[in-house]
């Protein structure tokens, strides 16, 4: 079984300074990745690269290969583009565009030409804010504008708009960091739903979160993996010796 | 060494002065901030309250009642005439002029045409227009005084016109009624005949050239300085650049006018459009500026956002951070056209300050602005004209008002519905 | 190992082993206790021991509050978690070996009669044995050492051997002493318990092993044949 994502022996670098250390990861289809690890471990920055948000930043520099169903992102061929459409992002801060909650989620679906009819365009945004279970919350005020919505709202509102392009990966970069408990067990109740349709990686530093919501978890420490395993024995019995002091709190 | 601190006694006189004193400055930086905006409220109101008082009367006029026997006069001219578009020429053909030059002799003895202003014929000819029944009556028509008589109705005038005046109130022939040709009418060399009309276009013709170039020009560099343009020593080169054009004295553009437009590009002089390509010079750094620091303050995140779809880089800028970069741009706009509008020096330079009888009605076409008709105008002679600047200005003030309004009501509207 | 970085949780975790520390040897005195009343006989001392017990099961009570204090305040992972864990599970074990020494000593006043009954004397050793599971076990609690509580388990196997010959003995002699049988019979039943003990020791060595290393002991082999029928 090919992986979803497959990265190998990948590095980061910011102009001089190195902030990812050949990192090797395999993402499978209708799974949860966790990313935990502490601040500035390079989790952020590594979910960046997967979908090549890092291209935003002028002195960033990638080694390595990631591939997306086998195909190269990083070749000169790989429309990235397309590539943001396949691997959808959300950020920690909600950030909704200043439209209605409409043209929110119908934008994406739009500029990629994936529908034209208005008909078309009705259900799919439907069916997104379903998904991302807003749709009963929202269904009678589309064209109010995306900003007025509460935190936990505005984040689902963030998920429908990357799940309506229909992608095969969603990465979500510490979610839940900005809402209260409730909007966050919303979301992470979510993401189970999500789970079998799209691959999911989920960068946290809650790691009580990551023992919730994941399949697999990933401790990066110092830009390095150090450990990549089912999350039930990551947090029961961690191979190495940094993983175990990271999640009992020995942080010496 | 006992090194712990004492607790701060929050209720001690030190404090309390200390308090007291804090509660005074701000009340004082309160003050002077209110004291600022009532004296800035001040000026703005002695400047529209004197401009008010003295150009009010340029938009009236004194006028006197004239009786025409046209039946009498005869005048060679065919109802379907009248009603064609040869009117005018026809009327004139038939010697409207002498006409109305007798009536006014004989209504008001030998000195009768100086009476009347050199446009006074033209009144009659327009009622004709108008009524075509008349040419078989005799009517009295009130028309336009002489400038001198004028000016002393307005209590400026010399002591012969003002004598003429007291006789003809007594006689109860004069009246005053509203100037609108002053708002139809273009240059003239009779202050009673002169209107604002063609200024007033190739203004309009000039702020249209001079938008059409310098909006688009303007915020598409700054989209492009922005978004696309690397961080090296050049582009910071071209900011500081443009930067300093924002600060040039205007002077200088009509000179760059004149040399380049005028002198190797061989433009037509005096026409709105090489005036408005001088103002588009001026005013497209403003707007750069004002674009680059609209669109550095939309948010990253709604960059990330709309990258994270998959928005292509033109679909992040059009669809995203223009629309709210937007109301600051407009806001750079204003300011730029307002001083556009305003600009005399560059103008002068580049030949619009000639005498232009006739609106222009092509870019090619000779024409002048409002502020150097306004300077034009305060530099004559003529008494008559005095009244007739500080109409100017008012209307000058009423167009950018207009201009400046337009540009708030849809910067507010983009705000609103973003 | 490091300690946390709240050492609050290090108090605790410390606490609680310190409560199971003491468990244990309240544990043991229980059964060495024991034996010396059935061994003099000693009613008086019998029904101290007896009376002891419910020192054992309010210690069992407060490491369990503990415990789940610890889990819902601290959220223990890993090593922690199955510490705590374990610490719950062994206070459980021992709160039932110290049952079995008050068992013991609730049949001393059965036991005294006008007979001596000499196979009396095989058990104390046999408790002697018991009792030194019982410490090592918690001794490798203590030290979080996952090869001493192996060594526990496999001294088992020697205990049961004890166990059977002792039965062996005890069943001979009230063939020969039919006289004795119902006395000889709460000896059986004495010398079960310290078999029972030993086991108990075992499971207690098993979740110190567990507790250290995060995998499950090998399956052991549990004692011998007349051991598998007595269940």
């Amino acid at each position: 079984m090919t992986h979803k994502i497959s990265a190998k022996d990948v590095s980061v670098f910011y102009g001089a300074k190195q902030a990812i250390d050949h990192v090797s990861i395999d993402v499978d289809q209708d799974n949860v990745v966790a990313f935990i690890g502490p601040s500035g471990c390079g989790k952020s920055t590594f979910l960046r690269t997967l979908n090549r948000m890092n291209d935003t930043v002028a002195s960033a520099r990638v080694t390595g290969e990631i591939l997306l169903d086998g195909e190269d992102i990083y070749a000169p061929s790989m429309d990235v583009v397309q590539l943001r459409a396949r691997v959808g992002m959300v950020f920690q801060k909600p950030n909704p565009f200043p439209k209605s909650i409409y043209e929110n989620v119908a934008y994406g679906p739009r500029i990629h030409g994936l529908a034209t009819a208005r008909a078309d365009l009705d259900l799919m945004v439907e069916q997104s804010l379903r998904r991302a279970g807003l749709w009963d919350e929202v269904k009678d005020r589309l064209s109010d504008s995306g900003t007025a919505l509460s935190g936990g709202q505005q984040q689902r509102l963030c998920i429908a708009r990357a799940i309506a392009v229909d992608p095969e990966v969603i990465l979500m970069d510490e979610p839940c960091s900005a809402l209260d408990p409730i909007a966050t067990a919303k979301i992470e109740e979510l993401i189970h739903g999500l789970k079998g349709r799209y691959a999911i990686v989920i960068v946290t530093h809650n790691m009580q979160q990551a023992a919730r919501v994941s399949q697999q978890t990933a401790f990066f420490h110092l830009g390095q993996l150090v450990e990549f395993g089912r999350t039930g024995d990551i947090f029961t019995n961690p191979r190495e010796e940094r993983t175990r002091d990271y999640i009992t709190g020995r942080y010496g | 060494m006992n090194r712990t601190r004492q607790p701060t006694d929050w209720k001690g006189a030190a404090f309390r002065r200390r308090t007291r004193r804090r509660y005074a400055a701000e009340r004082r930086f309160r003050l002077l901030g209110l004291a600022a905006v009532w004296l800035s409220a001040g000026f703005l109101a002695f400047l529209l309250a004197s401009m008010l008082w003295q150009g009010a009367s340029g938009f009236r006029q004194t006028r006197v009642a004239l009786p025409i026997d046209l039946a009498a006069a005869r005048l060679a001219v065919t109802p379907a005439q009248l009603r064609g578009r040869g009117a005018d020429l026809a009327l004139a053909g038939a010697g409207l002029e002498g006409v109305v030059d007798r009536a006014a002799t004989q209504a008001y003895g030998g000195a009768g045409t100086d009476l009347l202003s050199d446009g006074a014929w033209l009144v009659v000819r327009d009622a004709i227009k108008r009524d075509p029944a008349m040419l078989d009556r005799r009517v009295t028509i009130a028309v336009p005084v002489d400038s001198a008589l004028d000016v002393a109705a307005k209590h400026d005038g010399n002591p012969q016109a003002e004598a003429t005046i007291a006789r003809l109130t007594a006689q109860g022939v004069l009246t005053t009624g509203w100037n609108l040709g002053f708002l139809t009418a273009a240059d003239s060399t009779d202050p009673t005949r002169v209107g604002i009309w063609g200024a007033f276009k190739g203004s309009l013709l000039t702020m249209a050239v001079t938008i059409g170039l310098a909006f688009p020009i303007g915020v598409l560099a700054a989209l492009y300085l922005e978004e696309y343009a690397p961080r090296n020593r050049w582009t910071d080169l071209i900011e500081v650049s443009i930067n300093n054009l924002a600060a040039v004295p205007s002077i200088i553009f009509g000179l760059l006018g004149l040399a380049v437009f005028l002198g190797t590009f061989h433009l037509p002089r005096s026409a709105p459009l090489v005036g408005g390509l001088t103002l588009a010079l001026m005013t497209m750094p403003v707007i750069v500026i004002a674009g680059r620091n609209a669109i550095k303050a939309v948010p990253p995140s709604i960059r990330d956002a709309a990258l994270a779809v998959g928005a292509s880089p033109v679909q992040v800028v059009f669809d995203h951070v223009l629309p709210l970069a937007l109301p600051g741009i407009l806001t750079g706009t204003i300011i730029g056209m307002a001083r556009a509008l305003g600009e005399t020096a560059p103008l002068l330079m580049i030949g619009m300050r000639a005498f232009i009888a006739a609106p222009p009605s092509r870019l090619t076409d000779p024409a002048t602005v409002l502020p150097v008709q306004i300077f034009l105008w305060s530099d004559d002679v003529d008494r008559g004209f005095v009244e007739k600047t500080s109409a100017a200005i008012i209307v000058l003030l009423v167009f950018l008002l207009a201009m400046n309004g337009l540009a708030i009501y849809l910067r507010n509207r983009f705000e609103t519905r973003w | 190992m490091v300690d946390h970085t709240v050492k609050a949780f290090d108090a605790d975790i410390g606490q609680l082993r310190g409560m199971i520390s003491q468990m244990g040897g309240l544990a043991e005195d229980a059964i060495a206790l024991a034996m010396q009343a059935l061994q003099r006989p000693d009613p008086a001392l019998a029904a101290r021991v007896r009376a002891d017990d419910k020192a054992i099961d309010a210690i069992e009570s407060e490491v369990e509050r503990l415990a789940v204090r610890i889990i819902a305040l601290r959220a223990p992972m890993a090593v922690d978690l199955r510490e705590v864990v374990a610490a719950l599970k062994i206070a459980a074990v021992v709160e039932r070996i110290g049952d079995y020494a008050k068992n013991i000593a609730k049949r001393v006043p059965m036991i005294d009669g006008e007979h001596r009954i000499e196979p009396i004397s095989l058990l104390p050793s046999m408790a002697r044995m018991a009792s030194d599971m019982v410490r090592a076990a918690l001794d490798a609690f203590a030290a979080r050492d996952p090869e001493a509580a192996m060594r526990v388990v496999e001294s088992d196997a020697a205990l049961d051997d004890f166990y059977d010959s002792i039965f062996r003995t005890l069943v001979t002699y009230m063939v020969e002493n039919p006289r004795t049988i119902s006395q000889v019979a709460h000896l059986l039943f004495v010398a079960k318990n310290l078999e029972r003990i030993g086991d108990h020791a075992t499971n207690v060595a098993e979740m110190v092993y567990f507790a250290a290393t995060g995998t499950q002991m090998a399956d052991r082999d549990r004692g011998g044949a007349t051991s598998e029928d007595e269940r």
